[in-house]
């Protein structure tokens, strides 16, 4: 598939999920699903963030929940504990968030092998622990409470409905920067590094300087996820970021197709929705998704974009074939 | 605090040490022989705990040794079957989705526990129940005891067997050059799979011996990240730098837990492993590797 089809599949794809998010909301009447919606559209924004360093860049990051807490952690703090403006508390999270994949992403990712996924499976048990036990600071198990909801222009987004369009709003501008990110020199140096670093190196890229700059996306992204979490549900606890929420971002990435910015979004959705639909059969639906998961992995390694992107050549061939045949008859 | 308490705590932090080598061991052979790290492993020692303290010892009451063997052979042909479902589809595709795949088996096998074993921590006695030896002023657990003596024993046979046998030669042989193994005649595959069953075991044998002095649930997992921690530490790749690396992170921890802050431990442990990554990424015994492919 040439490259300008398979940005066309993309675009088809991510215009069909973000339509279908944006009228969502008329079909849902209850609280609940809702919150589900509201969950893949935030899930989505972390999804896409795990892309740049996952997806791209090849390295294995197993904490994108200690990220999405620390984000959640510094925007309430500020916003709660300080009482910053909602957005410049929302930007301190992200330069916290930021700073943090810079100091944990440069020792590691000057390596090579898998020390990513170590460090972030460690650095996830450091987060939960801080969170949970520094109680004069982050409130220990009780949270924090009370978290504000934006305002802009004089709207406040105190209405669900109204913040859910805010999110999705965000999720879209940061799908397009991700998007331009991808096709940029950074986002083909990265992916050049990812396929052979050896000779990406050999080529005069600094692959240390890319991995790390990648990360600090992830973390950006994470960042943006995590404050529209807290400011969505207005409560944070230490429960919520667990390693088990950062494996389920993986399995996202993997199930809408690990490199694609719309997989992303299409992955985190669809899991998301599906997670909730299977819900009633308790435990078993977390057996279930990861058989899912092995069996996506070992058969369909690009996910559901991987399968859209098969059906699209297959039709393509045979538009050709039956376009060639027309020719032939006339 | 007194020589007694240190001398006391230092036979405890071995004990726990000697069980994060059990684990480091199983992920260092299975990446020596084909390059990917197991990230279902403490799962697979949680897998033992369970099948240990609630089925074999508390439902159906063997003792320890039945249980050992019966949880070894359970172990080895699981680890069989591990590979057969998450590593062969996949040997040639990156290592990356290897590793994404034994990710997934740890959510799926850590979910049917729940399912299999129930919601709630199960305790066993173990074979010495809460009994304690004193020598002197220091008293000290006898299940830590007769853990450092059976990590003992079980090195020694794994060394023997690594050396001595043509099982455990070919095995080396497949980790040094796969493709020159293939052409010596010796079946890459079968080998493969005998070294997950292997590794399987040390994580099963990890497991029964961590059962009697922890409560057992699915959080048991936390080992493995802590015997992977292990490897980095001793240096990946290293048979002696993962039993090394593990000895040195259990009591690190012990005297972590003991003497600065219990609440804090699984986070100071894991900030040496980062410390390492930062000053010493091959680890105490590694070479140069740390940049390596």
């Amino acid at each position: 598939m040439t490259e300008a089809r398979k940005r066309e599949l993309e675009r088809t794809v991510s215009i069909i999920v973000f339509v279908l998010l944006t009228l969502a909301p008329i079909f849902v009447r209850s609280q609940y699903p809702f919150f589900v919606l509201c969950l893949a559209v935030i899930n989505g924004i972390a999804v896409m963030g795990l892309n740049f360093i996952f997806g791209f860049a090849g390295q294995l990051h197993m904490g994108v929940a200690a990220f999405l807490g620390i984000g959640s952690y510094a925007f309430s703090l500020a916003a709660v504990k300080y009482g910053w403006n909602w957005w410049a508390a929302a930007i301190l999270s992200i330069i916290v968030v930021g700073i943090f994949s810079l100091f944990l992403g440069f020792p590691t990712l000057r390596l090579k092998r898998y020390y990513l996924a170590i460090m972030t499976i460690g650095f996830q048990e450091i987060t939960r622990s801080v969170l949970m036990n520094w109680s004069s600071f982050t409130g220990g198990v009780f949270g924090i409470q009370n978290i504000p909801r934006p305002s802009l222009f004089g709207l406040q987004f105190t209405d669900n409905r109204l913040f859910y369009y805010l999110a999705l709003i965000l999720s879209i501008l940061l799908y397009l920067l991700a998007i331009r990110i991808e096709r940029s020199r950074f986002g083909r140096a990265l992916r050049a590094v990812r396929d052979d670093e050896l000779a990406a190196e050999a080529m005069g890229m600094n692959s240390t300087f890319l991995k790390v700059f990648a990360f600090i996306w992830c973390g950006a992204y994470s960042a943006v996820a995590g404050t529209l979490y807290a400011s969505f549900q207005q409560y944070v606890s230490p429960e919520l970021y667990t390693s088990a929420y950062s494996f389920s971002f993986v399995s996202m990435l993997v199930f809408g197709g690990i490199g694609s910015v719309p997989g992303a979004v299409l992955g985190a959705t669809a899991l998301t929705v599906l997670m909730e639909l299977l819900r009633f059969m308790k435990q078993w639906y977390l057996v279930i998704y990861a058989a899912a998961i092995i069996v996506i992995i070992v058969y369909e390694p690009y996910g559901l974009m991987g399968i859209l992107t098969r059906m699209r050549t297959k039709r393509l061939a045979a538009a050709e074939l039956s376009e060639g045949a027309r020719d032939a008859s006339l | 605090m007194n020589v007694a308490v240190l001398v006391q705590q230092l036979i405890n932090g071995l004990a726990m040490g000697c069980i994060y080598s059990l684990v480091a061991l199983g992920y260092t052979f299975i990446w020596n022989a084909v390059g990917i790290v197991n990230l279902a492993q403490g799962d697979f020692v949680t897998m033992a705990a369970f099948l240990y303290a609630a089925t074999l010892s508390n439902k159906l009451g063997f003792g320890f040794g039945l249980s050992l063997l019966g949880v070894a052979a359970f172990m080895s042909v699981f680890g069989m079957g591990a590979e057969r479902v998450v590593y062969s589809p996949l040997k040639d595709a990156h290592p990356r989705a290897v590793m994404l795949s034994t990710m997934a088996l740890g959510i799926f096998l850590s979910n049917l526990y729940i399912i299999v074993w129930g919601p709630y921590p199960v305790t066993t006695a173990g074979p010495f129940g809460q009994g304690v030896i004193h020598f002197g002023e220091v008293s000290i657990l006898k299940q830590n005891l007769f853990v450092i003596v059976i990590t003992g024993i079980l090195l020694i046979l794994q060394w023997l067997f690594f050396r001595r046998t043509t099982l455990g030669k070919t095995m080396r042989a497949v980790a040094q050059d796969r493709e020159a193994a293939t052409l010596m005649g010796i079946e890459t595959h079968r080998t493969i799979a005998i070294t997950f069953a292997n590794s399987s075991i040390l994580a099963g044998i990890a497991g029964i011996l961590l059962a009697p002095l922890f409560m057992v649930s699915v959080d048991l997992g936390m080992v493995g990240s802590k015997g992977f921690a292990s490897c980095v530490i001793g240096g990946f790749g290293s048979i002696i730098g993962a039993t090394v690396g593990g000895i040195l992170l259990g009591t690190i921890e012990i005297f972590v837990a003991s003497f600065l802050s219990s609440r804090y431990k699984d986070a100071i442990v894991f900030l040496i492993l980062i410390f390492f990554l930062l000053v010493r990424p091959q680890g105490i015994l590694g070479k140069k590797a740390g940049e390596s492919l």
